[in-house]
């Protein structure tokens, strides 16, 4: 991969732009780049000479690793949810998806925690620090909230 | 000297920065006690809440959670056997069994004074040692700071990790070429954006930190069923927190020993804190006679206080390359560094002439946020233990929350909340095929002003090589640099302890 990685890298800065004046100069925009590229295949060959590194997994179990992907997926949905609906029902949303999803069963804690939690965290980012939080496109479509 | 020392009294001493130090602390250990959690991740968390600050009161915050993490992860593996970081791997030898035998209270005690201890004497040599070096390195000009940032370079990707030298070199080169995407340094010119608008500014440090080492390590911690160990089962009752008059003769000697040592240690780039402690508890193991030396292991104070003297020390210790050279020692001070370039703030021999208000305020500091561990933290330990209790289900959400919002307010693009993801997947790929990542953020940071300075050399001599020998402060670091690189490829092959990652 990295071999893949450094060859890839090593044709774009093939194209790197540089000034008619670098061509005097010993060392341009370009010179780096090709430096590490070059270098990212000779370490990659060596790595490849030795073996792997080895791995660091202590025997990750499926339920964990399934666990673990749907808490990013969680993420890139509330990164997707953020503009449409707002950031405190963004938050909301997404702490008692992932409270539950984590395994927590108590729905007054869920809640609680989550409802106190977005809410906080809304009040201190408008009130105390003065920031702008978008309402929220669909909110917005349905006359719900003004811009 | 004495106008900056006082100068940085005054400014460590304002009632804002006193906060700052003391909140820093209390964060940092909160932080540092979630397992899984370690200085590296409390300090990349801290991030967009210094953009706001000013620089010295930013840097004050962070410093003050590098060290309040360290003191937060003894806490959990003397409690619960869970190091929140490396470095406090080798407290659990004899804090955990300590804990068992129902002296948890004097165990936490114990390395609250030993940690007090070696931050002091951190402190101190950290005040000596700062600026003598930095006097030495003001003559420096682009070709000695190329030499440093090779010598960074070389430094940290020799010692990293179990003598794994080549993954670590990959990692580097991997992080100086995500560093080169965006504008050229010296001609401006935007290269390697792929066409799009997002990567002409090149990557953002704050994402690039904020996805390797706060969410990366937090998913990790899903990933093992880490997040699930907490201190539900431990027993309240922590014991009494005194020590006796003889134990302290016992252990005075070695927690000071393990400091001096410890900084020594933690002054050279790359090795950093859990070196320290695993070489202190190693020695201090060799220097015990029989039945002492039977302990080791089963619960001896002697065990205990020396790595967490040690991992102290050399926490301020790595402060030294850091302030002085421009050099960040470990992934942390990587992080620390970034957030000075990222003020405006050139570091490195100028830093305490250009800024003397960070450099020394940032240094009494130090002396600050070890009171503040002792006096304020060591009576709320119980207090503290207990958050130890809040299932993990509730609190990695939450960390995660903290992570996302923190890079997202920076920009208010979710496409960044995105690429962070991304970020976060192959930075657990990596992990998981034994890849150490702090190199990857070094590269990405050094890499920058290896080329601007190489540049900048090359104008100076005609585009010729000839500075690397005809400077002599150039001449020295190159050969240092030399004689670390031979000594990595030496043990390359061979494994150290178990250290794992410098933080």
């Amino acid at each position: 991969m990295f071999l893949v990685l450094s060859v890839l890298f090593g044709w774009q800065a093939l194209g790197i732009a540089t000034l008619p004046i670098d061509a005097e100069e010993s060392m341009s925009a370009r010179t780096l780049p090709l430096f590490l590229a070059v270098a990212g295949v000779v370490l990659a060959l060596l790595q490849i000479l030795r073996g792997g590194p080895g791995t660091d997994t202590a025997a990750v179990s499926a339920r964990d690793a399934w666990l673990a992907g749907a808490l990013l997926a969680l993420i890139v949905l509330y990164a997707l949810a953020l503009p449409r609906i707002g950031f405190g029902m963004a938050t909301l949303l997404f702490l008692l998806a992932s409270f539950r999803l984590l395994g927590e069963r108590r729905p007054g804690l869920t809640v609680g925690v989550a409802l106190a939690t977005s809410l906080i965290f809304t009040f201190l980012l408008r009130v105390a620090l003065g920031v702008y939080l978008a309402p929220g496109a669909w909110w917005v479509a349905l006359g719900l909230a003004h811009v | 000297m004495f106008e900056g020392i006082s100068n940085g009294l005054a400014t460590a001493l304002a009632p804002f920065n006193l906060l700052m130090v003391t909140a820093g602390c209390f964060a940092g250990t909160f932080i540092g006690m979630l397992p899984g959690l370690g200085p590296i991740s409390a300090v990349a968390l801290m991030i967009p809440l210094t953009y706001g600050l000013d620089p010295a009161s930013g840097l004050i915050l962070m410093a003050g959670v590098y060290y309040g993490a360290v003191f937060g992860g003894s806490t959990a593996s003397i409690l619960i056997n869970a190091p929140g970081t490396a470095s406090t791997v080798a407290t659990t030898f004899d804090g955990y069994p300590l804990a068992r035998a129902g002296q948890a209270g004097r165990a936490l005690a114990l390395a609250a004074y030993a940690s007090f201890t070696g931050g002091t004497l951190g402190a101190v040599g950290l005040l000596v040692a700062a600026p003598l070096l930095a006097n030495l390195a003001l003559g420096f000009q682009s070709p000695e700071y190329f030499a440093l940032m090779v010598l960074g370079l070389t430094a940290v990707t020799a010692f990293t990790e179990r003598g794994r030298v080549l993954p670590a070199c990959m990692m580097t080169v991997l992080g100086m070429m995500l560093g080169t995407v965006g504008a050229d340094t010296i001609s401006g010119l935007p290269r390697l954006h792929l066409g799009r608008l997002d990567l002409i500014d090149g990557f953002s440090f704050l994402l690039l930190a904020m996805a390797m080492f706060a969410l990366a390590e937090v998913v990790a911690s899903v990933l093992d069923g880490r997040f699930r160990s907490s201190a539900a089962g431990t027993d309240r009752n922590l014991g009494t927190m005194r020590l006796t008059r003889a134990e302290v003769r016992e252990v005075a000697p070695v927690t000071g020993r393990s400091s001096v040592l410890g900084f020594l240690i933690g002054v050279l780039p790359g090795v950093g804190a859990t070196l320290a402690s695993f070489l202190v508890y190693g020695f201090e193991r060799n220097l015990a006679r029989g039945a002492d030396r039977e302990r080791f292991g089963r619960g001896s104070l002697r065990g205990l206080a020396a790595p967490e003297a040690a991992n102290n020390a050399a926490s301020t210790g790595s402060f030294v390359p850091l302030l002085t050279l421009g050099i960040p020692g470990s992934g942390t001070t990587a992080i620390l560094l970034g957030a000075l370039i990222a003020y405006g703030i050139q570091p490195g021999p100028r830093l305490f002439v250009e800024h003397p208000d960070v450099f020394w305020s940032v240094i009494v500091s130090m002396y600050v946020g070890n009171v503040v561990l002792l006096l304020l933290n060591l009576p709320l330990i119980p207090y503290f233990a207990r958050l130890l209790r809040v299932p993990g289900q509730l609190l990695v959400p939450l960390v995660i929350l903290f992570c996302v919002t923190g890079v997202y307010l920076v920009s208010f693009n979710t496409v960044d909340i995105l690429i962070m993801v991304a970020i976060c997947v192959v930075a657990l790929v990596l992990k998981a095929l034994g890849f150490p990542l702090a190199p990857v953020l070094l590269g990405f940071i050094l890499g920058d002003y290896l080329e601007a300075n190489l540049q900048r050399s090359l104008i100076l001599y005609d585009g010729s090589f000839r500075f690397l020998w005809e400077r002599p402060a150039c001449l020295v670091i190159m050969l240092v640099t030399l004689a670390v690189a031979v000594a990595a490829v030496g043990r390359g092959g061979r494994r150290l302890d178990d250290v794992g990652e410098p933080d």
